[in-house]
């Protein structure tokens, strides 16, 4: 078996006491959470922290609770498969429960936690590779390279890895908030903020921050979501075109038209970030949806996207994906109407 | 440096000193000679390493050892009840679900734990149990088959004794032994 | 004619011998295998698809605390191997041909040690040119990967261009009168169609743990299909006699064709030998994808001369078949050659087969053996005729297919034929009306042949006191069940039950040669020789009751375990009373042998030129009928319902059939639709099975398949083989799916959504 690489390994007991030795420890520390991404990247010689923080033994991590007056708060650690089966999250957001379905596998949704979905690592053909694989080449530059081997025009000096998460687009789109914790203090971050679009610095957690958990506000409750994946195949794998739609449909009544309330599209697995497409709300809130809206929505979220050759599946195919789910993903709205307030 | 860890495998206890980035899959094969888990691709993307965690599958690969201490491990090894086959592994031997044999401790794994959880499971949910365990042999007919009949095996308790089954039928009478020259 | 109801245990489902070890864990595979004081081996591999080797420096490596041994080319007896070309060293000699070829290779006392060994071997290269495309590769100016290949040894007829530029071997059919038949054509179908590498992706690595005994004897435990082959190779390359060299093969988890090789055994033989210790050697999940072997990815290039009604009348094909920087079997090449012309009667047919060096990782055998490449072509240009002439497709088929007595394009007299009871069951299976059942949903056919039997093989039976028996074959079970297929034909011969046999395979020093499990060979041609073996020992057995009871031979019959008197039901013997006490009577001991070296209808060499193969006994056939559903929007096709009828000859088990016919079909599924070994500058992209992937549980149809009735006389009870023919028909099947629901026609693989959706853009255009 190729082995890991050497490391410490330390179970600190509360959250406070993880932060100062992961601020004591320096650059060379590693928060893990569910394993699933972190160790085959340390197989192949991406990570090789000299210290490894586990949070699994520090309280109440994993919990998921309502809140009447903040809304649905998720502990990091809480597992995929601890969402998709979670009576409150079923409740208030079963998009949520839908897009940690989509993750993996069975085996790997039962390991891999929240905090792991969001701060997911970007991936790349020429990244996610052996250090053998790497020997063959110049490193890429998200590997301390010159260049970028994936770019859109030959070799490039900003990192094109793709983020390809489930999860994290759908809370986007649920306008999450995240707590950041280092022993330097606490914040608060908008999780659309969180991401920086640049493959090789793809979030902007410090290196000593925890995220210490999510909230999706109450006011969000009740609105309509839905989460459409592309993959190649139906499990173990992930998504290299993903659609996240969140909206209300209001109407003065039930016979009126109704008309779009705080519609927010996230794509994912076709840029370095989940990439909330900005021009959809002004083209949609306050108006009735018609085809012609939708067609122009679906070619905006197709005109954002940028599926490069880095990832699996056909650049052109992944950017019609996005402009059929975006389109189906409103007809689903529409569909739904009826129960949407 | 290896640190004292002790592990609760299979209803057993044991006391190890190990290095933390020893993986679970390691431990298991190296340590304890409990080979039946498969190492494969070690990407966490083949399922062949699959054990139960607390009763859930999970990717042992993609586990370190020294994150199991307080954790109940299950392998392909602690899945007979003492010499009798688990029903599920003798829907296996009687559906025809094993072929190469490889991918079938994982594949058990994830089978049972949906069985512990649902006992009577259709088989579009015995196909989502086991889609994180690839298998290149059978196509994963037969698997989903023993995994949806396992159930009626427990029913007619009708699983055998891994020693019955191996001695097979035979019936024969006496034969004369040959002169031993004594 | 014997049909399978009159057997006690032939056709009735036994459970596999191996199954219980294998559902409770005990079951040892070669990486398994953890002995005292063993060595870890590591392969240093090249990082250059194509350069000329300057210096390779070891020193640094062999200096690092815990390294036993590190071994190059210069180490090694100056040996090359291959199976009908001689053409690979253990370690590159000279020049390096691929991205992932062995330099070098190291043992230490730890995996992390022989790792960080090989990172210290310094290789210094000159580079050269590479090529990466086959048709290129062909052109008079393309760089030479082999330098002085013609002086290779070769084990086949050359060829024209065989052994010349990058062409390693070539193999020709000319049946009829090609200028005459495209003459009498009334239309000429031509289409170019490319396939792509597709990995077997076995779950168990290639893996050897070797160790020399107290006795100086080289033993190996492996995974393999072809032990004595091993045996062989090492003893060639290595220079020691085969009586020093025992291959004793674990269970194998899963072969496929992909371990039809020797890739570990070398290396870690050589190893063991030099640093007298045990020494394993397991390849990486990432080696599997670059330095094992892939299906042959190519181009193929059919014209079809066809008449108005339908009947095929010519056919000219090309097939270039790239095989890598190595050809360790052009095998594939000339079953691709064969089964070229599909299930047809063809008069005037051209064939010719080329298999091309290109710098990139090896083709070689895979599960359908070279006929999924060919038949996608054939069976894909089938329905454009079929669409073309407005005939119906199942209709097409059924006019042109070959029947018993009909000559294949190579001159074979075929005498075991049912394709067409296989296209019209399938037909009223699915209730075939037309392929277009909705605007997105339509079925797509395909019918295909593969050669079945050939190659060497032998077997031993011997009885026991008790009247159990014991049946030896170097052959192996890599999954598919061989060891209860043959457990079932010794028993059935011997009138005793299965569980009475104790079956025995692969050991070298327990069993006699086999060439190796590939292409359809097992349950038919192992199965023969086993099934001789028996009767030889129950002829035997039977000669030593006839001296016994006195009476003569012909007066005697087997059942249940005893030697019965015809003329009466009281006078008997039980097995036990004439094989106990350890003495016979007359002769003895009782042991059955047999083997099997099929010749009995060799190919036509003023037809066939090249060939691979002496001859086949016999050739298995199969329809398959997809029922898909196609998105013209995303291009997104799901395959809902797939039915396979077989003519497999005789079932012997009909839960093992079951697995072969569902798995084979079930690769054939990921053939058609996504599986793809991306190489670029002859880098592997996906060298992973997340990135290179295969069908998981919730990607396969719902499965329907039937056999029809079929005797064939040259096989064990009836039996010919399965397991190839079972991928073929897939992509074919798929692909005239997508046509008749959309009426775009896609010729290569893997059929992507991205591919439909261009075809959609160019039929609107």
């Amino acid at each position: 078996m190729q082995p890991l690489p050497n490391f410490q390994y330390l179970e600190p007991e509360t959250i406070h006491e993880a932060a100062k030795l992961l601020m004591d420890s320096g650059t060379q520390s590693m928060v893990i959470s569910g394993g699933t991404d972190m160790l085959p990247s340390m197989r192949q010689g991406i990570f090789s922290p000299d210290v490894v923080i586990s949070l699994q033994a520090i309280p109440h991590l994993r919990d998921v609770e309502w809140d009447d007056t903040e809304g649905l708060k998720i502990g990091p650690l809480a597992t995929l498969r601890s969402l998709e089966t979670n009576a409150e999250i079923l409740q208030h957001f079963p998009v949520i429960a839908e897009a940690a379905h989509a993750v993996g596998s069975p085996q790997l949704r039962e390991m891999a936690t929240v905090g792991g979905n969001i701060c997911l690592d970007t991936r790349c053909y020429y990244y996610n590779q052996s250090e053998n694989w790497q020997a063959c080449d110049q490193e890429c530059l998200k590997l301390g390279g010159e260049t970028c081997k994936a770019a859109p025009s030959g070799r490039a000096k900003k990192c094109f890895a793709v983020f390809s998460a489930d999860l994290a687009p759908v809370l986007v789109a649920l306008d999450a908030r995240i707590t950041l914790l280092s022993a330097r203090g606490e914040r608060h971050v908008d999780l659309r903020e969180f991401y920086t679009g640049d493959g090789a610095a793809p979030h902007v957690k410090a290196p000593d921050e925890i995220l210490t958990s999510v909230l999706v506000p109450k006011q969000m409750a009740g609105i309509f979501g839905v989460y459409q994946k592309y993959r190649i195949r139906n499990s173990i794998d992930y998504p290299i075109a993903g659609v996240a739609l969140t909206l209300r449909l209001n109407g003065p009544d039930k016979s009126a038209k109704k008309l779009v309330k705080d519609v927010c599209l996230v794509i994912s697995g076709v840029a370095s970030k989940p990439l909330v497409v900005k021009k959809i709300p002004p083209l949609l809130n306050g108006k009735a949806l018609d085809d012609a809206l939708i067609e122009e929505a679906a070619l905006l979220a197709k005109k954002a996207a940028l599926p490069l050759a880095n990832t699996g599946g056909e650049r052109a195919h992944r950017k019609q994906m996005i402009y059929e789910f975006t389109k189906k993903a409103f007809e689903q709205a529409i569909n739904n109407g009826s129960q949407i307030s | 440096m290896k640190q004292p860890l002790s592990l609760h495998i299979n209803d057993e206890i044991h006391e190890l000193n190990l290095a933390p980035n020893k993986t679970l899959l390691e431990v298991l094969r190296e340590e304890l000679d409990l080979t039946g888990t498969k190492e494969v691709c070690l990407l966490g993307s083949c399922g062949a390493c699959t054990v139960l965690v607390d009763n859930r599958p999970m990717l042992s690969c993609a586990t370190l050892a020294v994150a199991c201490k307080d954790k109940k491990i299950t392998t392909i090894e602690g899945v007979k009840d003492g010499n009798d086959l688990h029903p599920l592994q003798q829907s296996f031997v009687e559906k025809g679900a094993v072929q190469c044999g490889y991918c079938t401790p994982g594949m058990i794994l994830s089978g049972k734990a949906l069985l512990d959880e649902n006992p009577n499971p259709t088989k579009a949910e015995a196909a989502e149990a086991i889609a994180g365990n690839l298998c290149r042999c059978t196509g994963y007919a037969q698997i989903i088959d023993a995994i949806v009949s396992a159930p009626e095996i427990a029913d007619s308790k009708s699983t055998k004794t891994q020693h019955e089954t191996l001695a097979g039928t035979l019936d024969s009478g006496p034969y004369l032994m040959p002169e031993t020259g004594e | 004619m014997t049909r399978s109801n009159e057997f006690a245990v032939i056709g009735k489902t036994t459970s596999k011998t191996d199954a219980i070890a294998k559902v409770t864990g005990d079951a040892r595979f070669a990486t398994d295998i953890y002995l005292k004081n063993m060595l870890w081996a590591r392969v240093m591999r090249s990082t250059v698809a194509h350069a000329r080797i300057i210096s390779i420096n070891t020193e640094k490596a062999k200096n690092l605390d815990g390294v036993k041994a590190v071994l190059t080319s210069a180490d090694m007896p100056d040996g090359k191997y291959g199976a009908l070309v001689l053409d690979m060293g253990v370690f590159a000699q000279d020049k390096v041909r691929y991205i992932g070829e062995a330099v070098a290779a190291v043992a230490a006392v730890d995996e992390k040690t022989a790792a960080r060994a090989v990172e210290l071997i310094e290789v210094e290269y000159e580079e050269l040119l590479a090529v990466f495309d086959p048709l290129e590769a062909m052109q008079p100016e393309a760089p030479v990967i082999h330098d002085d290949l013609a002086a290779y040894t070769t084990l086949f007829e050359r060829t024209e261009r065989a052994m010349t530029g990058n062409v390693n071997y070539q193999s020709n059919i000319n049946t009829g009168d090609i200028e005459a038949g495209f003459a009498a054509a009334d239309f000429i179908f031509e289409d170019t169609y490319e396939v792509q590498k597709q990995h077997p992706s076995y779950m168990e690595p290639n893996s050897t743990v070797a160790d020399v005994d107290e006795t100086g004897r080289l033993i190996i435990y492996n995974t393999t299909q072809r032990p004595h082959i091993n045996q062989a190779i090492l003893s060639s390359l290595l220079g020691i006699p085969i009586s020093k060299i025992r291959v004793m093969p674990c269970h194998v988890g899963g072969g496929f064709g992909g371990k039809n090789r020797t890739l570990t055994e070398p290396t870690a033989a050589a190893l063991a030998l030099k640093t007298r210790q045990p020494v394993r050697l397991t390849f990486s999940h990432e080696e599997e994808f670059t330095s094992a072997t892939t299906r042959h990815s190519g181009v193929l290039k059919m014209k079809t001369g066809v008449k108005k009604d339908g009947t095929l009348i010519a056919s000219d094909v090309k097939l270039y078949y790239d095989c890598g920087a190595y050809a360790p079997t052009p095998n594939a090449v000339w079953l691709g050659a064969i089964s070229s012309s599909g299930a047809y009667k063809i008069p005037n047919s051209r064939v010719e087969a080329f298999s091309i060096y290109t710098n990139k990782m090896m083709g070689g055998a895979f599960r359908g053996y070279g006929a999924p490449q060919a038949n996608f072509a054939r069976e894909s240009q089938m329905d454009r005729i079929a669409r073309e002439l407005n005939i119906d497709p199942i209709e097409l088929r059924l006019k042109n297919c070959l029947v018993a007595g009909d000559s294949l394009h190579t001159g074979q007299k075929l005498h075991s034929v049912r394709v067409k009871e296989t296209l019209e069951k399938a037909r009223d299976m699915v209730a075939w009306q037309s392929p277009k059942l909705a605007p997105n949903r339509a079925l797509g056919v395909a019918c295909g042949i593969f050669a079945c039997g050939g190659f060497a093989t032998s077997s031993i039976v011997k009885l026991n006191m008790d009247g159990t028996a014991s049946v030896a074959t170097g052959a192996m079970d890599m999954g598919q069940g061989l060891r209860t297929v043959m457990g079932q034909i010794t028993a059935e011969e011997l009138g005793i039950s299965s569980d009475d046999v104790n079956v025995v395979i692969g050991d070298t020093d327990l069993t006699p040669f086999d060439v190796g499990i590939f292409g359809d060979r097992g349950t038919h041609t192992t199965g023969l020789a086993v099934k001789k073996a028996a009767e030889d020992a129950k002829i035997q057995l039977l000669e030593a009751a006839a001296d016994a009871m006195e009476v003569d031979v012909s007066a005697l019959e087997i059942k249940d375990k005893k030697v019965f008197d015809k003329s009466s039901d009281n006078r008997f013997l039980h097995f036990r009373e004439l094989l106990g006490g350890g003495q016979y009577k007359k002769g003895g001991p009782i042991i059955g042998k047999a083997s099997i070296n099929p010749t009995e209808q060799p190919f036509d060499t003023n037809i066939v030129q090249g060939a691979a193969s002496k001859m086949f006994s016999t050739y298995t056939f199969a329809t398959h009928i997809v029922e898909t559903e196609i998105d013209a929007k995303t291009g997104e096709v799901k395959v809902i319902k797939a039915t396979a009828v077989h003519d497999c000859g005789t079932v012997i088990n009909p839960a093992g059939l079951k697995g072969q016919i569902i798995g084979g079909l079930t690769t054939g599924l990921g053939y058609a639709l996504f599986e793809d070994v991306i190489i670029e500058d002859g880098q592997v992209k996906n060298p992973s099975f997340l990135e290179c992937r295969m069908p998981t549980a919730v990607d396969i149809p719902e499965v329907e398949f039937a056999t029809v009735d079929e005797f064939d006389s040259r096989g064990p009870f009836g039996a010919k083989g399965v397991g190839n023919v079972s991928v073929i028909n897939m992509a074919p099947a798929i692909a005239n799916a997508v046509d008749a629901a959309l009426g775009v026609r896609i010729k290569s693989l893997p059929i992507t959504p991205g591919k439909i959706l261009q075809g959609l853009e160019e039929r609107a255009n």
